[in-house]
Order: C-alpha cells, then structure tokens, then sequence
C-alpha cells in the first residue's frame, strides 16, 4: 500500500465531506474520519477491495455511523434530529422552494432517517451510481431507489411550501 | 421532486467546516495503528553518498591525468567525501 500520509490525503476530503452530513457535527465527524481509517488500513492487511477504494471507505464510514446511532440509541442518549417530529416551516404563500436557504435543507436532510440520509448523500454530493450506493449500503438496487425517492419526498414536504404538516414517525 | 433536487445541487456548493490537516489525520491514524507514518520501503540507504563520492574521486582522477596533473593527490576530495557518508545520509533523508 501507498504512503500511509498520501492514503489519507487522497480520501480525507471526500470522506470528511459525506460524515459531516451525515452527522452534522465536525468534531464528530472527524472522530469517525479516523476510526474509519483505522478500520480500513487494519482490514488492508487481509482484504483488498476489489471496486473502488474511495466507496470501500463510505462503507465503513457508513456502518461507523449507524453503530454510533443504536449504541447512543440503546443508551437512551438523544440520537438526532430524525427522531424529533418533523415539523415542516408554516406555509405562505410568498414563500417558494427557491427561497429555501441553505442551513434548512442541510437540517432537513439531518432529519431523515439514516438509509434514506446516506442514500441521497452518496447520489447528491458524491454522484455514486444506484449500483455504487447499493455496493456501499450492501442492499439491493431497487432498495437504493426506494430509499432515494422517499428521501426526496419526505425532504420535499419538510421544504415546500404546502408542506405545513407534523410529520410522526 | 425536481426542485428538492436542484436544492440538493445547491447545498452541495455550500461551504463546510474544514477537515483537520491530512498529516495531522496521518499522525493519529498512525499512532493508533502502532506504526510510523512514513512505509519502510522509503527508508534512505547509504548507497547514494557512497556512490556520489566515488564518483567525485574518479572524476577528478581523471580530470588530473588528462592535464598532466598526479591523480592520487588530486583524488583526496573525493576519498574525503567518504567518512562524510552520515552527514550526508542525513541530508538526503
């Protein structure tokens, strides 16, 4: 394997990108960042991924995520903003989804569910193909479009203007 | 849904906090690991310095037997280069 140093200057932009919104939270994502590397570069020693190494690492940092919410979960701390009732802004009608402002669709993206929130992260931010984000998440194809097109949904209902509605989970 | 997207596509463009400094990322990935950050392939060898003063040292030999001059004597700058070797090591590194 290349330079340790090189390895993660290659990916850390990247890497870095998809855990801050997936968490929303810097310090966090730096955290996980790091054991992510640590995993990788452990599970390096016996194991090469066959597709891309890039995707490899979102799989990781993806399970890394969704391990951090069920422990936090299991230890009844607060788990994020997908487990609060989703109240979407009051409707009016001067208001229009172009005048949505960039700090509300990043907070109503961190209120989807995590499948559907990584789904639409590795599509929207890190253009991944239907078969690399099914590669990623490890579910099928036609998960990764169901998980996406109600991402989408929900997302628009929590930002439109019609949207004035308390969404319960 | 075209609109949601577009918003997505937007957002994408938006500033986020800065990662830390990739050899900060490396020095904790490596400290955790149990290993320097550099691999071990890329250790400096002695072979360089050696060869850069035999190489000075025939040189000049030449140089002095083409000019009349005594090729021993005139050979000393390069043969000196030689106990040089660790200092020299230590530069290339």
């Amino acid at each position: 394997m290349e330079n340790l140093a090189e390895f993660i200057a290659r990916h850390q932009d990247s890497l870095f990108a998809f855990l801050y919104r997936m968490c929303g939270d810097r310090d966090l994502a730096e955290e996980l960042m790091q054991e992510t590397f640590v995993r990788a570069l452990r599970a390096a020693a016996r194991y090469r991924p066959e597709g891309s190494v890039q995707n490899w690492l979102f799989r990781i940092a993806a399970n890394l995520v969704r391990d951090r919410w069920r422990r936090r979960a299991r230890q009844g701390e607060a788990v994020g903003l997908e487990d609060l009732p989703l109240v979407a802004p009051e409707a009016t009608e001067e208001r229009a989804l172009a005048g949505v402002a960039a700090g509300e669709v990043r907070r109503a993206l961190l209120s989807l569910p995590l499948e559907q929130r990584s789904a639409l992260i590795l599509r929207y931010y890190h253009d991944l193909s239907y078969e690399e984000i099914a590669e990623v998440l490890a579910c099928p194809i036609g998960t990764v479009r169901s998980r996406i097109h109600n991402g989408l949904e929900r997302l628009r209902r929590l930002l439109a203007p019609e949207a004035a509605e308390v969404v319960k989970r | 849904m075209r609109e949601v997207e577009e918003l997505l596509r937007l957002d994408r463009c938006a500033p986020i906090p800065e990662p830390p400094d990739p050899s900060y990322t490396a020095a904790v990935v490596a400290r955790r690991l149990g290993r320097p950050v550099a691999s071990a392939s890329r250790r400096p060898s002695d072979w360089l310095p050696l060869a850069a003063g035999a190489a000075v040292g025939v040189g000049v030999a030449a140089v002095a037997a083409l000019v009349g001059g005594s090729p021993y004597w005139l050979a000393a700058p390069g043969v000196l280069l030689i106990p040089l070797v660790p200092v020299l090591r230590k530069g290339v590194s």
